[in-house]
């Protein structure tokens, strides 16, 4: 059986008298990669800031799966000893995990748990280096305290080599070391693409949210992208929930799809139940009229 | 020419310039996070200048010698705590209302500040004589025509060392990138894992700091203080800020010493003029560099 990681209970926002999300629901597994689309407005970018606290919903409950932190090895491997029958041990096994409602939490502390996202429109810090912006991810991670960082001494230099060591490290894989001390708005839009999701996965995700990654690009640069993100769920470990308007994209990469129309949930399923759904079908050809 | 544009000038310039320049560069931070104009950041320059006179005037009672370094110290911590405060228990609150519930709040903050000073009878609605000599004896060189006292030096030296460090701080530590990362993009940031409000805390510490260390420079060259001295030099700063264009921190040291120099030698040619100068530079930069000389395009928000 799997894990779910992210749960969303019966979810509702309103932005004033609009309801933009209405009784969203969604148990997502582990390691899965899930697509949301539905027409422009449908509530989608509205779901990935509700996860990740730029909102607070009006009604529902947002859970994200932790694993609890034991003080002491050794107390563990008291319990352990304890509780020597199988079931004992499953309990214990049960306990490691949980679901914590991060409903309230400020977006940074939701980062720090373990979710990341890219942006719709491109959110790089462009007069950032490359560099930088990789390193700003990893700011909620340094060890050292204010103390070394104001002495500079042995610890602070060791952490910050190994923060760099790391930046650079993500910055080959994505192919854009090349540009490392350069200012981030002198670069192209593809790579900027990269770079954002170079600078979410900085964070240490076990889940990343991506809203509309392949918009503008072109069909080779959108293969690129379907195998890139197949390539890093592997990779980093990730559960992955994508935003995406290009069917081709959705339908060839994802697992199961969520249909949005007007902040309700119309439909979802495999690739395949939601694209002969005739309700989508309503929603995609009724709207593209105007569009 | 010879008579406008000699040393003395160029002396007095850097001084008015510096001072302008430690006000405005917590005017600059504070408009490049959270695009506030702060009209109660003139204030903590009071307070700073405030705090260095009782601190100087305490040493006094008891005979000793103040040390310039230690008041320095407690007229920037003055000016930070202010700052600090005026941020949490005004501004905050207001975080995500309207701009001009913040606008507002900031004059009533002003007001506040000037008007409780003035009411503590301590410190009172009238000037009074800043005890400069108790902290450093005066000193004056003759270079030429030109006088420079030791004073100045102070002031100047003590100016340029602090924008070193902010700058240094700004540009090459972890929570000044955090600064920029911030003042580039607040919601990316949040969403990168930054505490935004730890970083707005942070800032006005900062400002309030240099706004401090300018108020007990003030102090010593021009050693008369008031409850309302912030309004003028806090007005000017803030035009040296938005000179520079506001939200750029190079911007705002530039502006300041372009005013400053302006101010001087408008006032050797016109006293009125040289008054004036700095109304007229706002009106100019505003109709024909509205981004200022340093300033970026504003990007559009999504
Ligand atoms: N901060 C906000 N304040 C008020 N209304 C908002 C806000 N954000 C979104 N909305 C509205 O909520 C609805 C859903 O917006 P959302 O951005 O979630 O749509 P979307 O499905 O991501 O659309 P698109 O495909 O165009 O990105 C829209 O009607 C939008 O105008
Ligand atoms: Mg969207």
């Amino acid at each position: 059986m799997q894990n779910t990681v992210l749960k969303i209970d019966h979810v509702t926002h309103y932005f004033g008298g609009l309801r933009a999300v209405s009784d969203f629901n969604m148990e997502l597994p582990e390691g899965a990669i899930w697509g949301l689309i539905g027409p422009n407005g449908a509530g989608k970018t509205t779901i990935f800031n509700l996860i990740t606290g730029v909102y607070i919903p009006t009604k529902g409950k947002i859970y994200f799966r932790q694993e609890r932190k034991f003080k002491k090895k050794s107390k563990d491997k008291n319990e352990q000893k304890g509780k020597k029958d199988s079931e004992g041990k499953k309990e214990q096994k049960e306990e490691r995990f949980y679901m914590e409602d991060i409903t309230r939490y400020k977006p940074h502390t939701i980062v720090s748990k373990g979710i990341a996202r890219t942006f719709q429109n491109l959110r790089i810090f462009p007069n950032l280096t490359v560099l930088d912006n990789i390193r700003i991810a990893e700011h909620f991670r340094v060890k050292y305290g204010l103390y070394d960082a104001v002495m500079r001494n042995k610890k602070f230099k060791e952490e910050e080599e190994k923060i760099k060591e790391e930046a650079i490290k993500l910055l080959k894989l994505f192919n854009l070391h090349s540009r490392t001390y350069s200012l981030a708005k002198g670069l192209p839009y593809g790579e900027l693409r990269r770079l954002e999701i170079a600078r979410a996965l900085a964070t240490h995700p076990k889940l990343l949210l991506l809203d509309e990654p392949a918009a503008g690009m072109n069909p080779k640069e959108t293969q690129e992208l379907m195998d890139m993100i197949l390539w890093i769920r592997k990779e980093f470990n990730l559960t992955i929930f994508l935003i995406e308007h290009h069917m081709k994209f959705v339908m060839g990469i994802c697992e199961h799809i969520k249909v949005m129309d007007f902040g309700e949930t119309i439909a979802e399923g495999t690739p395949q139940e939601v694209s002969n759904n005739p309700r989508v079908i309503e929603a995609y050809l009724g709207r593209k009229k105007y569009a | 020419m010879g008579s406008i544009f000699n040393l003395q000038q160029i002396i007095n310039g850097i001084q008015i310039g510096s001072i302008y320049a430690l006000i405005s560069i917590g005017y600059t931070l504070v408009y490049g996070i959270i695009q506030l104009i702060n009209f109660a950041h003139g204030d903590f320059y009071m307070v700073g200048a405030y705090a260095a006179y009782f601190a100087v005037m305490f040493s006094a009672a008891r005979k000793e010698h103040p040390n310039v370094l230690i008041v320095l110290l407690i007229s920037m911590t003055a000016g930070a705590i202010v700052a600090f405060l005026s941020n949490r228990i005004a501004y905050r609150p207001l975080r995500y209302k309207p701009r001009l519930s913040a606008l507002i709040t900031a004059i009533g903050v002003s007001m506040f500040l000037e008007y409780t000073s003035s009411a503590i009878p301590a410190i009172g609605p009238s000037y009074r004589a800043f005890p400069q000599s108790a902290l450093i004896p005066e000193h004056t060189y003759k270079i030429g025509h030109a006088i420079l006292s030791n004073y100045q030096i102070v002031n100047m030296s003590v100016a340029v060392v602090l924008m070193v460090v902010l700058t240094y701080i700004v540009q090459y530590t972890r929570i000044g990138m955090a600064m920029r990362a911030s003042a580039q993009d607040k919601d990316a940031a949040r969403l990168m894992g930054i505490d935004i409000e730890y970083i707005i805390d942070f800032t006005f510490i900062i400002g309030g700091a240099l706004a401090g260390a300018a108020g007990l420079l003030t102090g010593i060259t021009y050693p008369r203080i008031n409850p309302y001295m912030g309004i003028i030099p806090g007005l000017k700063a803030f035009i040296a800020a938005v000179l520079g264009g506001i939200g750029s921190v190079p911007g705002a040291m530039l502006g300041s010493y372009i005013l400053g120099f302006s101010e001087v030698f408008g006032m050797a040619i016109n006293s009125i003029l040289g008054e004036g100068i700095a109304y007229a530079i706002l009106i100019l930069v505003l109709i024909f560099l509205p981004q200022g000389l340093l300033g970026k395009k504003t990007g559009e928000k999504v």
